[in-house]
């Protein structure tokens, strides 16, 4: 390609070859106004906004079809270009909503923008109203305003050109044309795929995104794909789940590792906040995220993401990590990679956490645990099981550089009508725990939890599963406002279990050191307020419910002690900077113990955010940022699928078809990061022009 | 670039011929803004505005620099529109325009159309001297805008009366017509056939007003 030289208003300017005059304009920082064109479509030249004239030939061109040549003199605000430029912008707003402020792209649009650089106050021209423009109406992501659609037909043509779908489509009525679908039907019956393009270039309010479906502040980037933005290691969903799509799991494996440790695990169990997101959630259902992530794992034969991994040399340093659960294992695993000498104390005899002593075995094997430690032990950690560290100060003093506190929750909170001579009264987390070490009392005939999240139906279920007769959960909540899984409440209803909602305990009746029956009511609402727990008691409502155990899975707290040395928050949880420092210089602290109990892959985001602060600390750069997979540049075009829209969600993969019908469901959010932004006339780009010196 | 059929205009047939040539260049322009593929600014809003303002003037309501307006608009479209369709309907206007002038500043100026073609500049009414009270014209009338009865002379309402000319059509022996500025003098009320005179003021329509001093 060579350079061609050419003078823009003046400004000598270099550009390539194969350059429209209108890109070459704007790449040296001159700003010829346009409307139609979009750096990633075709132009075709129709707004007739980029005018220019091609000076000594009195041609008047629209710049963003007109190729550069060498020695081209062009002006860009010749009286017959601005009239010409003039009257197509009123020939637009003739049809034009006149109420900017009622419109949600107020001050984000470009017509607004256009308007306020051309200086257009008053149209000599009639107003005109149009017909058709109640023709296309709003579904659940896709807002229309088509009155303020101004037919620039980008949207039209990134549908066709950049997606290969073609689902919009330029009508025509009574003589009136307006920006449609084939026969005028709604999305979800034509091909399109709710990729969100057509909104990403639509210049105007006329296609908007329903408010509410990405979150109204952050980085472009991440708010527009909701999965990746709200799983707390931002794991990037979209690219696997379309690695998954086509087979490659190996690959789609190594892009779920740059993120996350235990992803086997998590496969299983993850809270999966990311389907919560899931823009496809509000069309019908979200795409079976976890579900996808466990197949990948479990289908990555080659392995391939260990090549890649980035190891540094070895620092010399030293660091101690308290506990080890999925936070600390994560943050040894990245220490260790950046070259530090790193010990794990768990106090119990297996390390694995809430992973190993939280989460019953039938929901996830202690095998595919087991695995997982190994894969991170593999980067030289030393494990001491059974090691409880009694003092910090001891760790420093051991030549330790650095001490991350990553002890959990693991105290279960317990009502304040608990009685410690209770002996058939238990915490969630102690029945768990001893669930899995099989050291379980007599649970008797009837088994009663208290609590509405997962926790409470992973006992529940494992009391049904050991053969206890009538086990019931109980919980204040109403069903539909549950904490729990759906899942986890469907298997747990599936399986026998009672659940009774909207129900407090009212006294617990108890016969010395055995606790005999509950009384509970029925509340019409509750809230946690500044004065505690507030209810509304339906009168009348109280019952007793004979019990021969109680289990409350009312939440978790840390149990570090008060006097360690680091300060820590009214509810026990340890304080820390942003980087992730506790008040002891040197003594980091991540998972649970910082934010009291959350989900293991939010422990997983803590324990990389603690490595990074304590390299950063040991003098290193603080980055483990890893690509295990090399990126390609994403293939644009998805094409068309049938009845897509009504496509359902698959949530259990038996084959690989299953995995591949689920994947294909994606709205590929990510792709519509990677359309170009247009630039305003106010950019930064347009302060100076780059000339070249003849 | 727009891929529509070119549209065919019918050619401009002069003044001559009773024809209006704000009418005319209304009708190519409603003809290309209904075969405009939608693509090009200046074929679809400019052709409808064109459209549009050239009806205002034919409906009497034109606004003093609608000329300027119309000609600069149809220069910018026969000069940059994407399409021969459009650009050669705006070219053909502009010649009609060039030629006809005079006609359309006594549209816009005065309201007024020579060849009583647009809507604004006539009314309608029954020649009482021809009218045999045949009734034909009544049963047509969309508005119900014509009384008479069987040998009266019938009577237009000029309020209810739309100018849809179904009257003139049908009437069977042309006594129903347009008339200018000039009202004709017809009976108030319903009388026989033959029994109103041909009074003094009587007139076609188009004679010119006279001029104040």
């Amino acid at each position: 390609m060579s350079k061609q030289n050419l003078q823009i208003d003046g400004y000598c300017i270099q550009a390539e070859e194969g350059q429209s005059v209108l890109q070459a304009a704007l790449d040296a920082g001159i700003y010829i106004p346009h409307l139609c064109y979009h750096p990633d479509l075709t132009p075709s030249g129709n707004c007739k906004l980029c005018a220019v004239e091609i000076v000594g030939t009195d041609q008047i061109v629209q710049s963003c079809e007109t190729l550069v040549k060498d020695g081209m003199v062009i002006n860009t605000h010749s009286d017959s270009v601005k009239r010409l430029r003039m009257t197509a912008l009123e020939l637009l707003l003739a049809s034009h909503p006149k109420d900017c402020t009622s419109c949600d792209k107020y001050l984000h649009c470009e017509l607004q923008a256009l308007l306020q650089y051309m200086g257009v106050a008053h149209s000599r021209l009639r107003e005109i109203e149009k017909e058709n423009t109640n023709i296309q109406v709003s579904d659940r992501l896709i807002k229309k305003e088509m009155h303020r659609c101004i037919q620039c037909g980008r949207c039209v043509k990134v549908c066709e050109e950049v997606r290969g779908i073609g689902a919009l489509t330029i009508n025509k009525k009574n003589g009136e044309t307006y920006i449609g679908t084939k026969d005028d039907r709604p999305l979800m019956e034509t091909d399109c795929r709710f990729c969100g393009a057509c909104v990403e270039v639509c210049p105007t309010g006329a296609i908007q995104d329903i408010p509410g479906i990405f979150p109204a502040t952050g980085p472009r980037q991440m708010t527009l794909v909701p999965c990746k933005n709200e799983c707390p290691a931002h794991t990037d969903i979209p690219l696997y789940i379309r690695l998954v799509n086509e087979k490659r799991y190996s690959e789609a494996a190594a892009v779920i590792r740059e993120k996350l440790t235990f992803p086997l695990s998590l496969g299983y169990i993850c809270s999966h906040v990311c389907e919560a997101s899931c823009k496809r959630s509000h069309l019908n259902e979200s795409i079976a995220i976890r579900e996808t992530k466990k197949f990948a794992i479990k289908n990555d034969q080659t392995m391939s993401w260990q090549k890649h991994v980035k190891r540094s040399a070895n620092s010399g340093k030293k660091v101690a990590v308290m506990g080890g659960g999925a936070a600390g294992l994560t943050a040894a695993y990245y220490l260790a990679k950046k070259g530090h000498l790193v010990e794990v104390f768990e106090k119990q005899p297996m390390a694995g956490g809430m992973l190993s002593y939280g989460i019953p075995k039938y929901r996830l094997p202690q095998s595919v645990v087991n695995d997982e430690i190994n894969i991170l032990l593999q980067e030289g950690i030393t494990l001491h099981t059974g090691s409880q560290i009694k003092s910090i100060k001891k760790l420093q003093e051991n030549k330790f550089d650095a001490v991350l506190v990553a002890v959990g929750a693991s105290q279960g909170k317990r009502p304040p009508a608990y009685r410690q001579q209770w002996n058939n009264a238990m915490d969630a987390v102690d029945f768990c725990r001893k669930a899995i070490e099989g050291t379980l009392p007599e649970m008797g005939d009837v088994v009663t939890v208290y609590g509405g999240g997962n926790v409470a139906f992973d006992c529940a279920r494992t009391a049904k599963k050991m053969g206890v007769k009538k086990v019931r959960v109980v919980c204040m909540e109403a069903r539909e406002a549950m904490m729990a899984d759906a899942e986890e409440i469907e298997m747990g209803h599936y399986e026998g279990v009672e659940i009774l909602n909207s129900q407090s305990i009212a006294e617990i009746k108890d016969e010395g050191s055995t606790v005999a029956s509950i009384a509970v009511v029925s509340i019409s609402s509750f809230a946690f307020t500044e004065k505690g727990l507030e209810m509304e008691i339906i009168e009348g409502s109280e019952r007793e419910l004979e019990t021969d155990m109680l289990i409350f899975a009312t939440g978790q707290q840390p149990d570090f002690p008060a006097d360690s040395g680091v300060d820590l928050a009214g509810n026990g949880t340890i304080k820390i900077n942003q980087q992730m420092m506790t008040s002891q210089p040197g003594v980091f602290a991540a998972g649970d113990v910082v934010y009291g109990t959350k989900s293991v892959v939010e422990a997983v985001a803590s324990g990389r955010c603690a490595a990074m602060g304590i390299d950063r600390y040991l003098g290193g750069d603080g980055s483990i940022d890893e690509e295990l997979f090399q990126r390609e540049k994403n293939n644009p075009s998805i094409g068309t699928c049938q009845n897509f829209g009504q496509l359902e969600r698959i949530s259990c993969f038996q084959h690989q078809e299953d995995a591949c019908s689920e994947t294909l469901r994606c709205l590929q959010c990510d792709l519509r990061v990677d359309l170009q932004k247009v630039k305003y006339w106010v950019d930064p780009q347009f302060k100076t022009v780059k000339v070249v010196s003849e | 670039m727009c891929t529509q059929s070119y549209a065919t205009f019918e050619p401009w047939q002069g003044l001559t011929s009773g024809a209006c040539p704000v009418n005319y260049c209304m009708t190519i322009m409603k003809q290309a803004k209904e075969t405009s593929c939608g693509q090009c600014v200046l074929c679809r809003e400019g052709t409808w505005q064109v459209f549009e303002i050239t009806k205002s003037i034919i409906e009497g309501k034109a606004e003093s620099d609608d000329y300027t307006l119309l000609t600069d608009l149809l220069e910018l479209i026969r000069d940059h529109a994407g399409c021969e369709m459009a650009s050669s309907g705006a070219a053909i206007c502009l010649e009609v325009i060039a030629q006809t002038h005079d006609e359309w500043d006594l549209h816009i100026r005065r309201k007024r159309c020579t060849n009583l073609v647009c809507k604004g500049s006539f009314t309608i009414y029954v020649d009482p001297s021809t009218c045999t009270g045949c009734g034909q014209c009544i049963a047509k009338c969309p508005e119900g805008a014509i009384t008479g009865g069987r040998d009266l002379i019938h009577i237009i309402d000029p309020v209810k009366c739309s100018k849809t000319l179904a009257c003139i059509f049908i009437c069977p022996v042309g006594a129903i017509k347009k008339a200018g500025p000039l009202k004709p003098k017809v009976p108030e009320t319903l009388v026989p056939v033959g029994s109103f005179g041909n009074a003094p003021g009587e007139g076609d329509g188009k004679r010119r007003r006279r001029r104040r001093e």
